[in-house]
């Protein structure tokens, strides 16, 4: 009986360790895939994750992200933004109670960085935005990072198949 | 009579009936159920089986912004030529149409692109190359671009090892 309690504990403790608390910063979505991914692993602990999320992230009873994930471009009712998270303040710009415009959510974005950037000028920006998003309300996004006088930013994108 | 007598036998065998009886009495013993125990983690353990999530793993480009002007770059700055790298949207948001602007060449699929680009780099190991790898490469793609093609463009610039790769403003 006391190996198979063993046993036990160990899968109760990989699976606490892989529910960890990083999933918290991170919100679901479909990050881009790309041809011949030149992406590389990043495990800074200064990193900061600005999440742009689709409208699945906020009016998930509507959508249904899994369901996308074979054709993930093809959304042409995803294309706004629905949510913008960075930590643990989230700017809704869609869906329900606590929206905010767009100006409201970039201007809270840009005090958000600007307020980190003072506090540790080394801190890393990492910028996760879902694949089907129009650039042009990415690069608002973009736009609000570099007004924060941060110089170089993340893109997130998913790592070669032989490097998962 | 018979009375006394059983009295009699009683009391004489009753000493020794406690002493054999103490002789093979054992100890208490104290004891863990564990069963109840187990039944918590079993719980525990399907609990967190059930919440686990798996998700493919993510990496990171590096990308250069330019700094304080509250918007993406949408002037290049020479000295050198900067190779613009168009994107425009089609019917099909899975599709879209690259070009190389004032380079006359329109590849099909950004591997094309990537193999463009390297070919179009002066290096240790292409000396029919045109530009350096620091050469600005700015990547205009229009409003209605999905962020993937985006991104894709500026991985293809990466791959052909061009240093110096940022964003202009979204064209219509």
């Amino acid at each position: 009986m006391t190996p198979l309690i063993d046993v036990t504990f160990q899968l109760i403790i990989f699976f606490m360790l892989i529910n960890n608390i990083i999933t918290d910063q991170t919100v679901e979505m479909i990050v881009p895939t790309l041809d011949e991914p030149k992406t590389r692993r990043f495990e800074d602990e200064k990193k900061i994750i600005v999440n742009v999320a689709p409208i699945e992230h906020v009016l998930p009873g509507q959508y249904n992200l899994k369901e996308r994930r074979d054709s993930p471009l093809e959304a042409r009712d995803r294309e706004e933004i629905g949510a913008i998270r960075v930590g643990s303040t989230e700017f809704k710009l869609q869906g329900g109670n606590n929206v905010v415009t767009i100006d409201v959510a970039l201007k809270g974005l840009e005090d958000y960085l600007s307020a980190q950037r003072k506090a540790d000028n080394e801190i890393e920006v990492e910028v996760r935005a879902d694949c089907a998003l129009l650039y042009d309300q990415v690069q608002l996004v973009l736009a609000a990072i570099s007004a924060a006088e941060i110089g170089t930013v993340h893109l997130v994108a998913y790592l070669p198949e032989d490097a998962r | 009579m018979e009375t006394i007598a059983s009295t009699e036998t009683t009391a004489t065998a009753a000493p020794e009936t406690r002493r054999r009886r103490e002789m093979t009495v054992e100890p208490a013993r104290m004891q863990l159920n564990l069963t109840s125990m187990i039944d918590v983690i079993f719980l525990l353990l399907i609990y967190f089986v059930i919440t686990a999530s798996f998700s493919a793993d993510e990496g990171i480009l590096t990308a250069k912004l330019p700094q304080g002007t509250g918007k993406v770059q949408d002037t290049p700055k020479p000295p050198e030529r900067p190779i613009r790298i168009r994107i425009a949207s089609l019917r099909s948001p899975v599709e879209c149409r690259i070009d190389l602007v004032g380079l006359g060449r329109s590849p099909r699929h950004f591997g094309e692109l990537f193999t463009l680009l390297a070919g179009m780099q002066m290096n240790d190991g292409n000396s029919a190359g045109v530009f350096k790898p620091d050469n600005p490469v700015i990547i205009e793609p229009d409003r209605h671009v999905r962020w993937q093609h985006v991104v894709n463009a500026f991985n293809a610039a990466v791959r052909a090892k061009f240093t110096n790769v940022s964003f202009a403003q979204a064209t219509e």
